[in-house]
């Protein structure tokens, strides 16, 4: 798995390419703490070229939720694959973080 | 069709497993879709075992097996030297108590039990042995 940040418009946005697994989500964990500490506002996930999720990926989104709420800092993914999304729904999770189909969608959602 | 594998308990041999089974499923003509959730679900159960592995600080050799048969997919996995796991007393995951409880596990079992149509682990000669079955009527329709 690559995976890079960037800032764009005042978002913070994470892209991930590649598989996202038990051995490979300490770096998406340590990413989100990077991003939270550091006061950003606003912290999106590009999923556009994430090939695979299990679990443990997202078990890293959710253990972040309480701390993003309480921070009062917006997030939210985009660009999930069929695929991924599936894995995302069989959970549930869509009730819990927000989804959007681009990157367009979503920082209009953010009002940027 | 059978097919097998065998592998060591270290994280960066699932990969390897996902590759293995991602060729086997196309080759079935299963979805892209269903591949996946089947790839995921094998994933789940070795990254649990694995983890366990470690924490033990082993490395322990695991089986696979994926039999096709009359639309019918089954993995076995085989988690030897291992102290009985049952399964009955594993609860499915509680979204907002994990949110709650800021806790990045405990949504692995969920998943393969939503996915399969179903689970089991039987225990013989100290070894569990996971046995995970999913019928796909499409198959039959394909051949």
């Amino acid at each position: 798995m690559n995976l890079n940040t960037e800032k764009e418009q005042g978002v913070h946005i994470i892209h991930i390419e590649g598989d996202l697994d038990a051995s490979s989500s300490i770096v998406l964990d340590t990413a989100m703490y990077e991003a939270i500490s550091t006061q950003e506002k606003h912290i999106l996930i590009n999923c556009e070229k994430l090939n695979y999720i299990s679990s443990a990926g997202l078990g890293v989104f959710m253990s972040h939720l309480s701390d993003l709420e309480e921070k009062n800092i917006f997030f939210g993914l985009y660009g999930m694959s069929e695929k991924v999304k599936n894995v995302f729904e069989i959970l549930g999770l869509q009730q819990l973080i927000n989804n959007y189909t681009n990157k367009e969608e979503a920082l209009q959602a953010i009002g940027v | 069709m059978k097919y097998n594998l065998s592998i060591k308990t270290e994280k960066q041999n699932l990969q390897k497993v996902r590759v293995f089974l991602e060729k086997i499923l196309k080759d079935l003509q299963v979805s892209d879709i269903e591949a996946n959730q089947l790839i995921l679900v094998v994933d789940e159960i070795l990254a649990n075992l694995m983890i366990h592995s470690a924490k033990n600080n082993e490395k322990k050799d695991i089986d696979l097996t994926l039999t096709e048969d009359s639309g019918e997919i089954t993995f076995e996995i085989y988690d030897y030297n291992s102290p009985y796991f049952d399964l009955t007393q594993h609860e499915d995951a509680n979204l907002q108590d994990l949110v709650k409880q800021k806790r990045k596990g405990g949504m692995g079992l969920t998943l393969v039990k939503n996915i399969m149509d179903e689970v089991e682990v039987y225990y013989e000669d100290n070894t569990n042995i996971w046995r995970l079955q999913k019928r796909f009527p499409y198959l039959l329709v394909k051949k």
